[in-house]
């Protein structure tokens, strides 16, 4: 986990050229009708716009994507398949005409389109989330909204976090060794003995990450973390008031998409 | 005065909220990621209302440790912000519900989080049961919303039912969560005891007080005394206790102690670190340079100048990284004091190139060895320029190079910038010859300034004997000849080249004789290593270990000493070759089966306690389950009578001393009577007398037949303690008797080691076979009388 590397990847694409503001806002957009949308057509054309953004305009290659995609693959299936059989006209995203008869239920083809609908949701989140992580560097991050005003000790947080993520799983690979090495549990059994050794290994990783907390904390305030209001950024980031002023128009559409969207006799969608 | 509340203060945070918000979002984030929630999560949903049913009691367990921080911290704002560290920290390491983690938990943890400044903090324990349970019934709501659970739920009958399931299992976590934060504090995490949006105490008066400087001073104290404790201030209980001194300009000066003497406690209070940051009482003065050269009242100086000035390097180079990149690292404390871009460019460029770290700006902090991590936070005081450094323990993770390059650029900062040095460190040998003034600090107390000398003849032997410091070894030679009554002049020598000359006109170079193979209490061949190659550290190793020899594997820092440990230990297993034990290859063994045998002890004491005692830490190396209790509880109490930690038995394992924990770690290995016992830099951080007494107590384990290796960078312990000594670089280029290997400089120099001066002096003059400090210096009287 030494090696541990944070998914940005350097670039001079379209989207790496956006800022972080701005893509953050498109992402919002995205998020909100993904999550909110019923419409198959919508999902459908949501998830190739987050598709193609990603292949297209990033410069990254698709395997990359592939890599880190896979593992959300199982959730994909699993929701497509399985939550057709909860369907109760949640949504209208095709006929009620039998598509598939089964031994516990015969599913219509709105029944399949609602967990199409779901597994599309996910794939766009997935697709939209990693493009924003492959083409931004968490330090731009952090100065493009400091520059917006947010507090930058607060803005830096995540990013800390990120420098200590690898130091944690480090730390958890060892106490896990000492597990081992000194059989931990061993007076237990199967499911009893796992619990134990969780509960110890969650205990220690907090005892031993937060009493360095205090070490951490005063190494940041000696070098005046945050101590002035005003605050120099060496690195250039990117972006221009004009992309960001154009997400921010994308994101007041969205949302004024899905109020037109709602049924307030129903507290859903388009029903 | 009754508390009046402040709800700005609960909603804002200090260095120390951030950072154990960050913390517990990582560990929040770790916990998530390995334990797949996000897949086990959306596997119960799609069960349908009994899933949601069954999600609604358990998602108040992702709650625990975000409001941990709450418990700790006493702010609302603190779970909040570990919630978006949770989220960020996924989404950025590839994890593609971060996202969605982003939306979807800052609403639930915003309405637990409400509960604390609606109840204005009153409620105890039970405050925290609500935020969590109000948390685990937002996060329902959420569920709903984002998922259509009121549909997937078949109804809202079902739904409801879920959120009166979810405020159930929330008290029980809530529960939880209260009791993990007791615990937590009896293992040593500190914690708030008052919410600040409560406390009503008002800042001291800052008014600026300036004086005239009658020397070169850059620090002076003024009969100040310091207490951890605000409520406790009996003189006798002071941490620093009247404590008046002064630090010159442009000199290094060097802080000397016990263990848990107040050396680093003295450091952040120069710093205001301690009291104004993290708490404590102070009466008296300190007064540090200004930018004007007039001397300042520490506590007048504005908080965004406060560490201009003055600043420090702590021991750990990993607690102080917290950038991604070594560029950023270092223009970090230059960026947040708002230095110019052009200026900060050149003094990073010009700070890397002194550390030999140019070309390695966008080298990502986590891939550098430990001795460039020392480097690189060095370099980023070397860019801030502060008017002094405090150094605390700057060497200690270094072989002799890596100590030996660090003590250059010491020297340099004060002679090309400026600098005054405070130093903190244990390696007296390359430090004292460029220290001009030592203040020593003995129960609570500060006595000096010492000059190097001064301090050898007054104190001399009293502070190696009675206080168990370590003293430059050249220094113990010449103090203990003189003790013995040997006339060698009468300046106490602080360096090997000074004592040399000295003993070289009383004693003769001897013509070199075969040195005999040493006597150990060699029984058996316990150990067997047979062409092990991890193909990148080191390749074909072929190595037999016999009971009773007591081995150090020596090396420069990233040879594979310990990962060569581990192999012996079958703890790692990525590399080819065999490793047998009694004949037996450890590979058809399971791990149980070579513990039985072989004890590994690591570097890091605390990372080994599995238990919540003392006591019971010891007791838990007794795997026999035949043994009845009245046996297992002697057993126990004689071996924490043999490390002195019987008095110790009902205290957590991590609120011991550094010493305490190191011997309790030995001791928890030992009680099994393990026939191989391998140690991690057993004498790491320790002062003279808690390594003497440890490598005493593993002397005594050789001669009792155990197999004792020991990784170390300390030749002053090889020399001193083992009778065989294996030296790693790519390959083992040295196997035998440390005296042969002190007396060859090529091979040292290939393994960036160096030989201690007892041994330097016992090869020139051939005085003995062995290398040991006592029977060395028997031989040089010997000679010295004729």
């Amino acid at each position: 986990m030494d090696n541990f590397k944070i998914t940005y990847q350097q670039g001079d694409s379209f989207i790496h050229r956006l800022s972080p503001y701005t893509k953050l806002m498109i992402i919002l957009s995205i998020s909100f009708v993904a999550i909110f949308n019923t419409s198959l057509s919508v999902a459908v054309s949501l998830f190739l716009f987050a598709f193609c953004s990603a292949i297209f305009l990033t410069n990254i290659p698709y395997k990359l994507y592939w890599n880190f995609g896979k593992i959300i693959l199982p959730f994909v299936f699993i929701i497509s398949s399985v939550f057709p059989f909860f369907y109760g006209g949640q949504v209208t995203a095709g006929s009620d005409l039998i598509a598939i008869s089964t031994p516990f239920k015969d599913l219509t083809w709105s029944a399949l389109g609602f967990g199409a609908l779901l597994g599309l949701r996910f794939l766009t989140l997935a697709m939209a989330g990693l493009t924003f992580a492959f083409t931004t560097h968490p330090s731009d991050l952090v100065q493009n909204f400091t520059e917006r005003g947010w507090n930058y000790r607060y803005v830096h947080a995540p990013v800390l976090g990120l420098i200590l993520f690898p130091r944690f799983i480090k730390l958890a690979l060892e106490i896990l060794l000492t597990q081992k090495v000194r059989n931990l549990g061993f007076e237990l059994k199967g499911f009893r003995k796992k619990i134990h050794r969780f509960r110890h290994l969650v205990f220690a990783m907090l005892v031993l990450g937060l009493r360095n907390g205090q070490v951490q904390a005063m190494a940041l305030d000696v070098r005046g973390y945050a101590s002035n209001k005003k605050r120099t950024f060496v690195r250039k980031s990117p972006g221009n008031r004009f992309t960001e002023t154009i997400s921010l128009i994308i994101l007041l559409l969205s949302i004024i998409y899905l109020i037109s969207q709602f049924n307030p006799q129903f507290m859903q969608w388009n029903i | 005065m009754k508390p009046t509340y402040s709800i700005k203060k609960d909603f804002s945070l200090d260095t120390m909220d951030i950072v154990i918000a960050v913390l517990l979002g990582v560990c929040q984030a770790v916990v998530e990621i390995f334990g797949l929630l996000g897949f086990l999560e959306r596997t119960v949903w799609a069960t349908g209302p009994v899933g949601f049913a069954i999600y609604a009691f358990y998602n108040g367990t992702t709650w625990i440790l975000i409001f941990l921080g709450a418990y700790l911290r006493k702010r609302a704002m603190v779970p909040v912000l570990a919630v978006a560290v949770t989220a960020l920290v996924r989404w950025f390491s590839g994890d593609p519900d971060g996202p969605i983690l982003l939306f979807y938990a800052l609403f639930p943890v915003s309405f637990g989080a409400l509960i604390f400044p609606l109840l204005r903090w009153r409620g105890g324990s039970l405050l925290f049961v609500l935020s969590v349970a109000v948390t685990s019934v937002a996060n329902q709501v959420a569920l709903f919303v984002g998922q259509g659970g009121f549909q997937l739920a078949d109804g809202t009958f079902w739904a409801l039912v879920s959120m009166g399931i979810a405020s159930v299992g929330g008290t029980l976590w809530g529960f939880t969560t209260w009791y993990l934060g007791r615990g937590l504090e009896v293992a040593g995490v500190n914690s708030l005891d008052q919410p600040p949006s409560l406390n009503v105490e008002t800042s001291k008066s800052s008014e600026i007080k300036i004086k005239e400087k009658k020397e070169d001073q850059v620090i002076e104290f003024n009969d100040y005394s310091f207490w951890f404790d605000r409520k406790n201030k009996k003189q006798s209980d002071a941490q620093l206790n009247s404590v008046s001194l002064t630090i010159k300009k442009k000199s290094i000066v060097l802080l000397v102690g016990e263990s848990g003497a107040g050396k680093s406690t003295l450091a952040l209070n120069i710093l205001g670190i301690y009291p104004d940051y993290y708490g404590g009482a102070y009466e008296g003065m300190i007064w540090i340079e200004n930018d004007l050269d007039q001397l300042q009242s520490r506590d007048s100086i504005p908080k965004d100048k406060r560490f201009r000035n003055v600043n420090i390097v702590f021991q750990n180079p990993e607690d102080q990284t917290v950038c991604l990149t070594v560029e950023e690292e270092v223009s970090f404390a230059l960026e947040n004091y708002g230095l110019e871009k052009s200026e900060i460019i050149i003094r990073v460029k010009d700070a890397l190139l002194w550390v030999g770290l140019l070309g390695k700006e966008e080298v990502s902090v986590n891939e550098l060895s430990t001795g460039e991590k020392q480097r690189l936070v060095l370099a980023s005081m070397v860019a801030l320029r502060p008017k002094v450094l405090i150094l605390d323990e700057p060497t200690s993770n270094l072989d002799p190079q890596g100590k030996d390059e660090i003590i250059k650029l010491v020297n340099r900062l004060r002679d090309e910038l400026d600098m005054t040095i405070v130093l903190i460190e244990h390696e007296v040998d390359k430090v004292f010859p460029i220290v001009d003034e030592i203040f020593h600090i003995e129960h609570n107390k500060v006595l000096g300034p010492f000059t190097p000398e001064s301090f050898l003849s007054e104190i001399g032997l009293r502070a190696r004997d009675e206080l168990g410091l370590w003293i430059p070894q050249a220094s113990e030679i010449s103090l203990d000849l003189k003790k013995r009554g040997m006339d060698i002049g009468d300046s106490i020598d602080v360096t090997y080249e000074s004592l040399f000359q000295k003993l070289q006109a009383q004693l003769s170079q001897k013509l070199s004789r075969h040195i005999d193979q040493l006597e150990t209490n060699q029984l058996s061949e316990v150990l067997k290593l047979s062409n092990v190659n991890t193909g990148d550290l080191f390749n074909s190793i072929n190595l037999s270990f016999k009971s009773g020899e007591m081995v150090a594997i020596a090396g420069a820092n990233g040879s594979g000493k310990s990962i060569l440990g581990s192999i012996i230990a079958g703890i790692y297993h990525n590399y080819s070759g065999e490793v047998f034990i009694h004949d037996e290859n450890i590979r058809n063994l399971n791990l149980e089966e070579i513990t039985n045998t072989i004890s590994y002890i690591f570097q890091i004491p605390e990372k080994q306690f599995v238990r919540n005692t003392v006591f019971n830490e010891i007791q838990h190396g007794i795997r026999d389950k035949n043994i009845d209790e009245s046996a297992i509880n002697k057993k126990v109490k004689e071996v924490l009578e043999l490390v002195n930690l019987w008095s110790r038995r009902d205290a957590s394992p991590y609120i011991l001393s550094h010493g305490q924990k190191r011997r309790l770690s030995v001791a928890s290995m030992i009680i099994s009577k393990p026939k191989v016992l391998i140690l991690d830099e057993p004498t790491f951080g320790q002062d003279f007398r808690q390594a003497k007494n440890l490598m005493l107590l593993l002397k005594d384990l050789a001669a009792s037949g155990t197999l004792i290796i020991f990784m170390t960078n300390d030749m002053k312990i090889v020399s001193e303690y083992a009778n065989r000594v294996i030296v790693l670089k790519e390959k083992v280029i040295f196997d035998g008797n440390p005296k042969v290997f002190f007396n060859e400089e090529k091979l040292l120099e290939e393994a960036h080691l160096e030989s201690p001066c007892i041994a330097r002096l016992n090869n020139y003059f051939n005085l003995s076979d062995y290398s040991n400090y006592d029977v060395v210096l028997e031989s040089i009287i010997k000679e010295i009388n004729g």
